[in-house]
Order: structure tokens, then C-alpha cells, then sequence
């Protein structure tokens, strides 16, 4: 199911879910992003400045999840600014690259960042070790991200933006995990509108079309 | 000051000899050369043709030896200099003083423009930057381009004897520096610091206008990595961010244009397929890749220094901007400004990369470059204010730009300039946040009929791919008026 050329009005979802992928710079994000929502590679794209934006639809459970995901800009100088995206997330990826032993152990720095900007602690959170297919210039054994990801209660992938490997795996496994989270406890921010307003209460709210009519009036005005 | 005269004059004249080419198409519009700035290389050519006419090398020799006291440069200027009374040269440029009226009378409208700068840039010793500002506000022919920038930002003076020291100071300096800090394309003062600087940069050069062939020449990535690098050292407490290597591309190719429209006289003065699709090592010695990053690199952090604010930590000049952007919005178009409410779009999300890039990430390059005329002749208005001085004020208040021209210290902070900089800061940042606005109004209808997902994702990449120089110049135009109705309302 691809949701590409979603520009207009569409409520033909059940779930929102609002994801976050984080990590160091040049690690391959944005790739991530284009690969699983356009399923576009670009060797050499742009360096994200702030944050963009993409979303896809999943179907989970015979629902179809609209995943928001918001692409950060991995410079530690932009930390300031990107960390004001992590509101509202109910998921989120933190990217190495498996070829860079810097950009894999500054990920409990990030697993940091995401905790203390996080007044929710039920965010679900995947490890991913990205440019699986530069196998000859790994310097990143598999087996110690597994270890790290276990010991911190994270999802695990290893992926290839570029070859396509295990991509939809990871965010399908993120979503779904989300999913089955929000059918078992309470009180988890599971469902967000858009980007700020956030649903808390209950399970899991469903936004159809005739209950999401407008739940727009909230901030019209300020100031 | 005491001058063998008799010999001064045949150096001169054999000056105008040996770089007649230069001298011609310095003064002479509709010569194939028209660029300003390669008489300003005067000294390259003579060094470079001295090889085959042994008399130059020893002309230039003379010349420096007899001079280099002297305060006036006087290799720096080509044309006829002849003795008067006493210690007075006069200089009058080789070709006939252009005449506006005859300017007037001319109907091809690029012809108009070109005689235009001509008129400014070579007609007097002393250039006037305010009529130069204005001028290229509309927009800079691409031979008068380099020079005019560099003039705006204050990096050359008005003055134009001393163009040719203050190239060298600069150059020299911005040559040490380097020498000091990068060899063999690794840095030398390796701390974790600088390292991660030197990565940053290097992963950014890469990915930096992957649609443009120049930028990928090892040649090119490599130079800006060196421009960006010295440019972080020099502003550590700032260091670098990301989307200021965006910007300094302007500079450096704007400046590589004059190479390579000197290398050969037949190519095509208004296009930049040549620059952009021809590696500069074909053209271009390894010196000249020094001054041109040399060039760049001054011209640059003029620039940013002018918009400082919007770079360092926690980047209170862009949320400003965004801030104001948004109120504009709430004010000039509230149904507009309702309906981005009413879907949660936060003016944050889409309007930071537009502040933090200079709105460079959402037009095509050559729209860019023109974009920044107006952009430079905005920021430029500190050097408007000096020309409006006479003479001799003129010249102790050019102190400040000289100072800063004669500074050989790279690391050196310019906190006189910064001040007097801080309302030109004011300036183009506030004439930007119009053109956002003038830019964000343009969808306005589209983007009223769309939900939160569709606005972003459409702000992010807004059709402008076939946007050419007068989409962009309507777009500075309706910004201006924006900012005048906002002002004075």
C-alpha cells in the first residue's frame, strides 16, 4: 500500500501514528524515509536542514495506520531545535551506520535525548544499523547493537536503503509493535492528530471520517 | 616619496602592452571579455605571459621594486597614466568615458544594463557603491556579477587603486591559514573537535547540489571543504551548520565564472552551462583555486556576518524570522493564516529551512544566484552610507572597511564592523522574512484545500523546478511591496 500523491484531504485511516527517526548525521535517514514511503533511493540527497516530513499507510490487524514520520537533521546543532519534534511520538528509529563505529555509540546518547524530551515513556524505540550493504566496511559487529538493543528493551534491524533490505521490515515491525502495545495497556498515548494535538485518553482512538469531522477548532486564534 | 620619474613612464606604457587584452576589455562593454575583474588579475596575466615575452618579468619586477613603498598600487590599474605638476597623476581609462546619455539611447535592454555597470564600475577611480547598489538590486549582468559582489560586501573598496593590494593581503592570508591548518586534504591540528568538523563538512560537500556536475568534481568538493573548514576554525564558538555550505556555493561560483570566462573569449557570456558542466582544473592553476577560495571565503563571511544571528547556538535570528513570518501572515492573510491553524501546521515546520538556507533549498541554482543581487545589495548598506560622505570623511570612515582588509589575521574578530553590521543584519533579514511571505502567498489557494500532511509535504518541495529569473524577480518585487505596505502601515 503506498499513500505517495496523499496531498489532499484523506481520512481513509483508522490509526495516526507519529514516528521520529533520529541518529547522527549521514547516516542515512532521510534515505530510510524515501525508501519505505517513495520507495526512492538518492545516493547523494540533500542534508536535511531542521525536520521533513513523509507519511505511509499500513494495514495492521485489518486497520490501516497512517504513520507520520518526521526525518531530523542528525548535526548536533540542530539537537535544540529537532528534540521540539519528538512531542506526540508514539515511535521512533534511532539510525547508525554500520560502517561507522562513532555514529553506533552515539546512540545511547540519542536513546538519552529521546527520554528526557519524552513526558512518555511508552514510546516504542528501534535500533536500526543502516548500509547493510557495505558488508566489506563494516566495522560494527552485529551481535554487540543486538546486545545493546535487548539490554535497552529495543527493536532490532539491520537495513540497506539503498538495496532495499529490510526496510519496510523495520518500520512495519515499529508500527505493528505500536499497535499490539496500545491493544494491551492503558492510558498510552497511542494516537495522535497530526503533529501537536495529541489524543491520550483510552486505548486506542479511531479517527474516522465522521468523528475526525472537525476536531479543528482547538487553536484558531491566538494572540 | 621620491619616484624615478622617466622610468615610471615607459613601465607604465609597457604595461598597457603587455596586458592589452585586459585593459581593452575592461573599459570596452561589447569586447568579448567585458569583465571588470580581470584587469583586477592583471598581475596573474603578466606573471602567466612572462614565460613567452621575457620583458614582462622584468617590467614587473621594476614596478614592485619602485613602488612598494608607495601607497597606491599602481600594477592594480590599467590605462594611461601621464604626470601632472608635481606628484599628480592623472588616470584616464584607455577607452572613452561611456556617456549616459548615449546609455540612454541604447534599445537592447541587456546592452542597456550592461553599459549601465560599465558606467559605474569604470568610469571613475572612486566607485559609487550607493548607485551600484541600486543598480543591481534588479539584478547583476553575469560579466559584472563577481565584481559587484565583492564591491557590496565591502571586500574590495570603492576605491579602485587599491583593488589589486588588498586581493593580495587577502589572499595571502586566507593562503597561511590554510597552509597551516589542511594538507594533502587532512587536517593537521587533529582534535576531536576539528575532526568532527572536518567529517561534517566533508559528508555535507558531498551531498551538496547532487543535481549540479560542478559540484562533483573532486576538484570543487575538495576547494569548498577547505572555504568551509577555515571558515569553522575562524568562528569556533559558532563552528559550522549545516546549510551554510549551501550558501557559500553562491560565492564560489559566481567568482569561478570569472576563470572561466577568462580562459577563453568566445564562450557564452550569459549562460553558466559552461561553469556548470566543465571541471575548473581544465581552466584553472592551483593558484588560481587558492584566490578563488581565498575570494569566496572573504566574501562569505562578510555575508554571514551580517546574519550572524541566525547560526549560532540556538538560532535566535531564524525563530525570530519564523515569528515574524508568521504575524505577517496572521495580518496580511488571515483566512490563510486561519485555515494552517486550523490543520496544526506550525509556520516552524516548513518556514525553518527557509530562513536557515536563504530559501535556497527551494529554487534551482541559477534562480538562486540571482536572488542574491538583491540579497547582497540588501545586506549592503553600511557601504551605502560611506559613499554618501564626501571625500575626505569618505576616506577615514573606508578605514573601516580597509581595516578590515588589511587584517592579517584570520582569527581575528571584527567587533567594530560587527556593530556597524548589526543593522544591516536587521536588514536582509527582515527583507527575507517578505520574500517567505511573498513566497508562501504564491500557494496560498492550494494550500487552503489541503489537509496538515498535504501542506507540508507540499511546502517542503514547492514546484519551482522550472522557475527561471523572472518568476524570481516578481517574487522580489512583491516582497518589496510587502514590506513597504507592512512598514508604513
Amino acid at each position: 500500500m503506498s499513500d505517495t500523491g496523499d496531498n489532499q484531504y484523506n481520512y481513509d485511516y483508522d490509526l495516526l501514528y507519529k514516528l521520529v527517526l533520529i541518529g547522527d548525521s549521514g547516516v542515512g535517514k532521510s534515505n530510510l524515509l524515501s525508501r519505505y514511503s517513495n520507495n526512492d533511493f538518492q545516493i547523494n540527497s540533500k542534508s536535511t536542514i531542521g525536520v521533513e516530513f513523509a507519511t505511509k499507510a499500513v494495514k495492521v490487524d485489518g486497520k490501516i495506520i497512517k504513520a507520520q514520520i518526521w526525518d531530523t537533521a542528525g548535526q548536533e546543532r540542530y539537537r535544540a531545535i529537532t528534540k521540539a519534534y519528538y512531542r506526540g511520538a508514539v515511535g521512533a528509529l534511532i539510525v547508525y551506520d554500520i560502517t561507522n563505529t562513532k555514529t553506533y555509540e552515539n546512540c545511547s546518547d540519542w536513546l538519552n535525548i529521546l527520554s528526557t524530551n519524552l513526558e512518555n515513556n511508552d514510546i516504542v524505540i528501534g535500533l536500526i544499523g543502516n548500509k547493510k550493504d557495505l558488508q566489506h566496511q563494516r566495522s560494527v559487529p552485529i551481535e554487540e547493537a543486538q546486545e545493546f538493543a535487548r539490554n535497552n528493551q529495543l527493536l532490532f534491524t539491520e537495513t540497506s536503503a539503498l538495496s532495499n533490505e529490510n526496510v519496510e521490515k523495520a518500520f512495519t515491525e515499529l508500527i505493528t509493535t505500536i499497535y499490539e502495545n496500545s491493544k494491551h495497556q492503558t492510558g498510552m498515548e497511542t494516537v495522535t492528530k497530526n503533529n501537536s494535538s495529541s489524543i491520550g485518553a483510552g486505548n486506542t482512538v479511531s479517527l474516522t471520517k465522521s468523528n475526525k469531522e472537525k476536531k479543528s477548532s482547538s487553536s484558531g486564534q491566538c494572540c | 616619496m621620491e619616484y624615478p620619474r622617466t622610468k615610471l613612464n615607459r613601465s607604465i606604457s609597457s604595461s598597457s602592452n603587455t596586458s592589452s587584452i585586459n585593459l581593452k576589455s575592461h573599459h570596452n562593454i561589447s569586447q568579448q571579455q567585458p569583465n571588470r575583474t580581470f584587469s583586477l588579475m592583471t598581475i596573474n596575466h603578466t606573471e602567466k605571459s612572462s614565460n613567452a615575452d621575457g620583458n614582462t618579468k622584468i617590467y614587473k619586477k621594476k614596478l614592485t621594486k619602485t613602488f612598494s613603498n608607495d601607497d597606491d598600487d599602481w600594477s592594480a590599474n590599467v590605462g594611461k597614466y601621464t604626470i601632472e605638476n608635481e606628484d599628480k597623476f592623472i588616470y584616464t581609462p584607455i577607452e572613452e568615458k561611456p556617456n549616459l546619455e548615449e546609455i540612454d539611447n541604447i534599445e537592447d535592454k541587456y546592452q542597456k544594463l550592461l553599459e549601465k555597470f560599465n558606467y559605474i564600475l569604470n568610469t571613475n577611480k572612486i566607485i559609487k557603491i550607493e548607485e551600484l547598489r541600486d543598480l543591481s538590486w534588479h539584478g547583476t549582468p553575469l560579466p559584472y556579477k563577481s565584481i559587484t559582489w565583492k564591491l557590496l560586501l565591502g571586500y574590495l573598496p570603492s576605491n579602485t587603486k587599491r583593488h589589486e593590494q588588498i586581493l593580495k593581503q587577502k589572499r595571502k592570508t586566507y593562503k597561511n591559514t590554510i597552509s597551516q591548518q589542511i594538507k594533502k586534504n587532512e587536517i593537521i591540528q587533529n582534535t576531536e573537535n576539528n575532526k568532527q568538523t572536518w567529517h561534517q563538512i566533508k559528508i555535507d560537500i558531498k551531498r551538496t547540489h547532487p543535481d549540479i556536475k560542478l559540484y562533483q568534481y573532486q576538484s570543487v568538493k575538495e576547494s569548498l571543504q577547505r572555504v568551509l573548514y577555515a571558515w569553522s576554525i575562524r568562528h569556533s564558538s559558532t563552528g559550522y551548520v549545516q546549510g551554510i555550505n549551501d550558501i557559500c556555493t553562491t560565492f564560489y561560483q559566481v567568482f569561478l565564472l570569472d576563470y572561466y570566462l577568462k580562459k577563453d573569449d568566445k564562450k557564452d557570456l550569459n549562460s553558466w552551462d559552461g561553469v556548470e558542466n566543465t571541471d575548473p582544473v581544465e581552466y584553472m592553476s592551483e593558484d588560481d583555486f587558492v584566490n578563488l577560495e581565498a575570494d569566496t571565503f572573504w566574501c562569505f563571511d562578510r555575508f554571514l556576518e551580517s546574519i550572524m544571528d541566525n547560526y549560532v547556538h540556538g538560532q535566535p535570528g531564524i525563530l525570530k524570522q519564523v515569528k515574524k513570518l508568521e504575524d505577517t501572515c496572521k495580518r496580511v492573510d488571515p483566512e490563510l493564516y486561519q485555515h494552517l491553524k486550523r490543520e496544526n501546521v506550525e509556520f516552524f515546520q516548513f518556514a525553518f529551512r527557509w530562513m536557515n538556507c536563504l530559501l535556497m533549498r527551494e529554487f534551482p541554482m541559477r534562480v538562486v544566484l540571482r536572488m542574491f543581487d538583491t540579497y547582497i545589495a540588501e545586506s549592503s548598506s553600511l557601504l551605502n552610507t560611506q559613499t554618501e560622505l564626501d571625500d575626505d570623511t569618505k576616506k577615514k570612515k573606508n578605514s573601516l572597511v580597509m581595516m578590515d582588509s588589511t587584517n592579517d589575521d584570520l582569527s581575528e574578530d571584527f567587533s567594530s564592523l560587527t556593530t556597524s553590521q548589526s543593522t544591516t543584519a536587521q536588514k536582509l533579514n527582515d527583507f527575507h522574512v517578505y520574500v517567505c511571505y511573498a513566497f508562501l502567498e504564491k500557494w496560498a489557494t492550494t494550500l487552503q484545500s489541503m489537509d496538515f500532511t498535504g501542506i507540508i509535504m507540499f511546502l517542503q518541495s514547492c514546484p519551482t523546478t522550472s522557475w527561471d529569473e523572472r518568476d524570481i524577480e516578481m517574487l522580489l518585487s512583491e516582497a518589496y511591496l510587502w514590506q513597504s505596505l507592512c512598514q508604513y502601515s
